[in-house]
């Protein structure tokens, strides 16, 4: 079973915060495997949905960049920033108070129906 | 694992270019990652072009630079979010100081001007850039961004005349009628016809349209060209009373000089000298009175026709001003020299008769009871943006001074 990718694009930014809480730093291919064998297949990132995630992140300061060149191309490197530490800290927390409320909330509507 | 060839990396690279991606970091970032799947997965021997073809297709939807957009619209959308909260912050800002300025400036209150510039300057160069930015973001057409645009220009235009006008800058009237007529000649016509066409919009931009010229109209009336006629009468009548007051003092005087010049007094040089000096500045102020009332209705008159009313009327719009003071706020040389004559008779009176300075021309300027206090100096209180017919009566009083120092001299 895979997870539709709307349910994924409001999860990317957490997903990606906490792998790069556990992993120094990850590349994006590294990150779309990580996740990949993480989740057992479930979960699979698009690249389409990563590479903006990941600019923007970077634009707003929570994402450190580095470039090493692997033979003729360039590969770059993520890793969180100062802020990026306390805001994947945060991103965790709420989400997992989310899937809280929303095991709640939905466990109430599958008792009344 | 598979080898990737150097030929292979550039064909790469540049389909990704050729596709529409355009922000390098995002080329490179999508090349490592479109090599690291080959490299993982593509066994010697399997066609390298088709499963490129196959891996990309995976990427996105349809097309490559869609992830570019993405990006594109995920960066913006930060932007978009700080600007609008600089906005409303900007706008916050300048209106309270707006408020609070226009409020310590009717009640006299110092700081007044300091709230005012803060306030007309976050507006202006903050506030309606910001808000030109994120309306000309909204997918509108280029008719309407036009609109916006010149709407934004006249609205900064018109803070910084009012601010010019508020601190008494030079070139405040000039800005003013500027911007009045860009906003009724340009910019709600613009307004106007843009939005006339538009079924939609029709009513709305008629009643704004009334609006705008109503209020533009408003703002022009407030503008006050010309003093009332109240106050250029009342000039004229004060003129006319220190006239004859002036030719009363100048009668006695005269009468005076007869007495002690026929008395062959010790002191004749110097009563001699006071005579000369005073007709010499006398005469001076009246040559100055003359030349503005000339220039202002353009005439040749040779001597002043004090019972003449229309002489004191200003035809030429601060004229006076432009006399007395150049484009940078500095004295013209009329000015320059009036006033080292002043400070020259002054000096004689003061070692020749040794009088204090309340026997003299008064050019000690006066204090600002308005404002903060600052001393205003002689030449700005008696020729800095006064109604023409106040000038005229100033240079008067001063003939007047002339002769009562010079009464106090010789009696």
């Amino acid at each position: 079973m895979f997870f539709s990718s709307e349910l994924i694009k409001g999860t990317l930014k957490t997903i990606i915060l906490k792998l790069l809480s556990e992993n120094k730093r990850m590349y994006g291919y590294e990150i779309t495997q990580t996740v990949k064998e993480l989740t057992g297949d479930k979960i699979q990132l698009t690249e389409g949905a990563l590479y903006p995630t990941l600019h923007a992140l970077e634009a707003e300061g929570l994402l450190t960049t580095e470039t090493e060149y692997i033979g003729k191309r360039v590969r770059k490197y993520y890793s969180l920033s100062k802020d990026g530490k306390t805001k994947s800290l945060e991103k965790v927390n709420e989400f997992a108070d989310f899937i809280s409320t929303m095991k709640f909330l939905l466990d109430i509507k599958t008792k009344t129906t | 694992m598979y080898n990737l060839s150097e030929q292979q990396i550039e064909y790469i690279l540049n389909d990704i270019r050729r596709n529409g991606v355009e922000m390098e970091d995002l080329q490179l970032n999508l090349l490592d990652h479109i090599c690291c799947i080959i490299e993982q997965n593509l066994k010697e021997g399997d066609d390298f072009e088709d499963f490129y073809r196959k891996t990309v297709k995976q990427f996105c939807k349809h097309e490559l630079w869609e992830i570019e957009e993405e990006t594109i619209i995920l960066l913006t959308i930060k932007n978009y979010y700080v600007m609008k909260k600089s906005m409303i912050i900007s706008g916050t800002i300048s209106v309270a100081a707006l408020l609070f300025g226009s409020f310590f400036k009717v009640m006299h209150w110092p700081g007044a001007s300091v709230l005012l510039l803060l306030g007309i300057v976050t507006l202006s160069f903050v506030f309606l850039p910001l808000l030109f930015l994120l309306k000309a973001k909204e997918p509108t057409n280029t008719q309407s961004k036009t609109v916006i645009g010149v709407g934004t220009l006249l609205g900064i235009l018109l803070c910084i005349s009012t601010l010019f006008k508020v601190m008494h800058w030079p070139g405040g009237n000039v800005l003013w009628f500027i911007s009045i007529g860009c906003s009724i000649f340009l910019f709600i016509p613009l307004y106007f016809f843009t939005g006339i066409r538009n079924p939609e919009t029709k009513i709305n931009t008629i009643v704004t349209t009334i609006i705008l010229v109503g209020a533009t109209g408003i703002l022009f009336t407030l503008t006050s060209m010309r003093p009332s006629r109240a106050i250029e009468l009342g000039n004229f009548f004060a003129n006319q009373d220190l006239v004859a007051t002036r030719n009363y003092a100048t009668e006695q005087n005269s009468l005076h000089y007869k007495i002690l010049l026929n008395d062959s007094s010790p002191a004749k040089k110097e009563v001699d000298e006071l005579r000369k000096r005073s007709d010499d500045l006398y005469k001076k102020l009246e040559k100055i009175k003359l030349n503005l009332i000339n220039s202002n209705e353009e005439t040749n008159y040779t001597t002043i026709d004090y019972t003449n009313r229309f002489s004191f009327i200003d035809a030429n719009y601060g004229l006076a001003e432009y006399f007395f003071f150049n484009n940078l706020g500095e004295p013209t040389p009329i000015l320059v020299s009036l006033r080292n004559e002043v400070d020259s008779f002054n000096s004689f009176i003061k070692t020749t008769y040794n009088k204090n300075s309340f026997g003299m021309i008064n050019t000690q300027g006066t204090k600002d009871v308005n404002d903060d206090g600052h001393l205003i100096s002689w030449e700005e209180f008696n020729f800095h943006q006064a109604p023409f017919g106040i000038i005229i009566r100033n240079l008067t009083q001063m003939q007047l001074d002339i002769r009562v120092v010079e009464a106090t001299c010789i009696h």
